[in-house]
């Protein structure tokens, strides 16, 4: 009697029997998405975009340090950088909310808890209190505690943001709250060396800017103007970052070139490489998954 | 109570009770000596560790201050009344000397009650930055206590709650070895009073169970230790019934002994206490008395 695929009645085959037409359904690389390469290129300037976020929080950091960064001008800078980027931010938000709701991006807005400027208002407020208030407590809260160990730990914790950082894929790994709340406590080992707590309180707001309020307003941008402004941003931070690093510290600028230039081009042309290579297969002993997730915007 | 009665006569007698007076105060003011130069030395660098500075100096104020307080309340209340309070316990001995310890162990407790004191200051200081330092650390990692289900769930949090919390998390941490400094030097102080108060407490339950009365009512071959029942068949007439003579004997040694004993069995059962004992001095839970050998039994 020939097999046949079913379970409900009997047959003289044992159950987990399977003839020669099973592997007929195997599928080999169903879902591989081709990557091309000026694409790649273009979405690796996320990864540099964070890099050089951090590299500049502690270019300013070694700055005030070193005295050649007051006060006043990280003050003026962090303060109208926070504003022109809310006011960009929001007008972002109201030219998108008047764009034909078409695509699902939108959708994905509009249920999210709409936050209105009071409530932002409110969160900034609350937290400089927060921030002003602890300032004499940072201040002092490692005198105790060798620079080296300050310094490692300041080190450790935003290579844990580096990596942790929600550049978009659903693995994981991914945790924004576990990099966001490992780069604000480098921060605060970090602060606790300078001179004043004035100088303490500014390194916190100025952490606060660059790893919370920057990502959103640069996942705007990007998702918003496309790849021209992507471009833009990832062009514009590297620079400063660079540059930064020149004044400080030559050889890691160099270092910082190389390693820029191996993340924008090298790691693509990897993976374009290597991406001819992939075996996976498919077939109907897979697990079931259900396709609950809405398209992002690529 | 005839121990009671011997020490009464010995302290009334010889001219003891002053000298004993003497031997209190100075006893007390030791006390008081010893533990400001503790503090002084906590306040310094204790054991080689540095610990953070200004929170250093605050505990170490405040407690000094206690210290100065209590100086008060000895001077004032306690010397005026100290030779007629020994008196009290010297004639209390009427009750044996039993009452004597008892009151001996509550004079301790009234002596070192500044000692306790402190304990309780910094075990509730150290509880809640304990507290508040796990439930900062489930933040940190995104996570929360679900309450419902008693188990650690990931939580969504909003931006506000992640600054505030990662800021708090770092402070508290750093600050959290000063405070187990002074936790851990002033549990110390209060487990060490503890073991005697309770060597003392046991001494008590021991003297209160030995077997003196039954042992002495034995000697005596008193009605109340009769505990066999002997029958001895009487030369029987020729009438049909049976005479016997019905004598109450003394019971042995060995069973007067086991009836009074088995208070002393359970005292020794419950020892084994210190499994949830050192959980609790780590969590910063406070410890009494009654929690180190069982509940004490009068």
């Amino acid at each position: 009697m020939a097999w046949k695929k079913i379970l409900y009645e009997r047959q003289s085959y044992a159950d987990n029997y399977v003839d020669h037409t099973f592997l007929d359904e195997l599928k080999k690389n169903v879902n591989t998405h081709t990557y091309r390469f000026w694409p790649t290129v273009i979405e690796s300037g996320v990864i540099t975009q964070q890099l050089s976020s951090i590299v500049l929080f502690v270019a300013a950091f070694a700055f005030m340090n070193a005295d050649k960064l007051s006060l006043k001008a990280v003050f003026l800078l962090s303060g109208t950088a926070a504003v022109l980027g809310y006011a960009a931010y929001r007008c972002i938000c109201v030219s998108t909310a008047t764009l034909p709701a078409i695509s699902s991006f939108n959708v994905i807005e509009e249920s999210q808890t709409k936050r209105s400027v009071t409530d932002d208002l409110k969160t900034a407020i609350l937290f400089l209190a927060l921030a002003y208030g602890l300032s004499p407590i940072l201040h002092t809260l490692t005198e105790s505690i060798s620079t080296d160990t300050i310094y490692a730990m300041t080190a450790a914790m935003l290579f844990g943001n580096l990596v942790l950082y929600d550049y978009g894929p659903n693995a994981a790994m991914v945790s924004g709250t576990v990099s966001f709340n490992a780069a604000m406590f480098a921060s605060v080992c970090i602060a606790s060396r300078l001179a004043t707590e004035w100088h303490t309180f500014a390194t916190v707001t100025l952490a606060v800017e660059m790893f919370a309020l920057m990502p959103i307003l640069r996942r705007k941008l990007k998702a918003r103007y496309g790849w021209h402004v992507q471009v833009g941003m990832t062009l514009l931070l590297n620079t400063a970052a660079f540059l930064s690093l020149c004044e400080l510290y030559p050889p890691c600028a160099v270092i910082f070139l190389i390693i820029f230039i191996f993340i924008t081009f090298g790691c693509p042309l990897w993976l374009i490489r290597i991406q001819p290579l992939k075996d996976n297969i498919h077939g109907p002993w897979d697990e079931a998954s259900c396709d609950t997730e809405v398209p992002t915007h690529l | 109570m005839l121990l009671g009665i011997f020490l009464l006569w010995v302290l009334l007698r010889s001219p003891l009770l002053p000298t004993v007076a003497d031997s209190v105060l100075f006893f007390a003011e030791n006390l008081v000596r010893i533990l400001q130069e503790l503090l002084n030395w906590l306040m310094g660098v204790p054991a080689g560790l540095k610990l953070n500075v200004p929170l250093n100096f605050a505990l170490g104020k405040f407690f000094l201050y206690h210290i100065y307080l209590w100086k008060g309340y000895i001077a004032i209340l306690l010397m005026p009344n100290l030779a007629p309070l020994l008196l009290c316990i010297a004639l209390v001995g009427i009750g044996g000397v039993s009452f004597q310890l008892s009151m001996l162990s509550d004079l301790m407790g009234l002596l070192t009650f500044h000692m306790y004191c402190f304990y309780v200051y910094a075990a509730r200081l150290y509880f809640l930055m304990f507290y508040a330092v796990r439930s900062l650390f489930r933040l940190f990692r995104g996570k929360k206590w679900n309450v419902l289900r008693e188990r650690v769930d990931s939580c969504s949090y909003d931006m506000d709650q992640l600054f505030a919390g990662s800021i708090l998390f770092a402070v508290l941490l750093f600050l959290l070895p000063t405070v187990l400094m002074y936790y851990a030097v002033f549990t110390s102080l209060r487990v060490a009073v503890i073991v005697i108060q309770s060597t003392l407490s046991a001494l008590i339950g021991f003297i209160n169970s030995s077997p003196v009365y039954p042992v002495i009512l034995w000697l005596r071959q008193a009605p109340a230790t009769k505990g066999n029942i002997k029958y001895t068949i009487l030369s029987s007439s020729q009438s049909n019934c049976i005479w016997l003579s019905m004598e109450l004997e003394t019971a042995s040694l060995e069973n007067i002994l086991q009836h009074s004993f088995p208070a002393c069995q359970e005292r020794a059962a419950r020892c084994t206490y210190f499994r949830p004992l050192l959980t609790s001095l780590l969590q910063g839970e406070l410890v009494g008395s009654a929690g180190l050998f069982g509940k004490r039994d009068n």
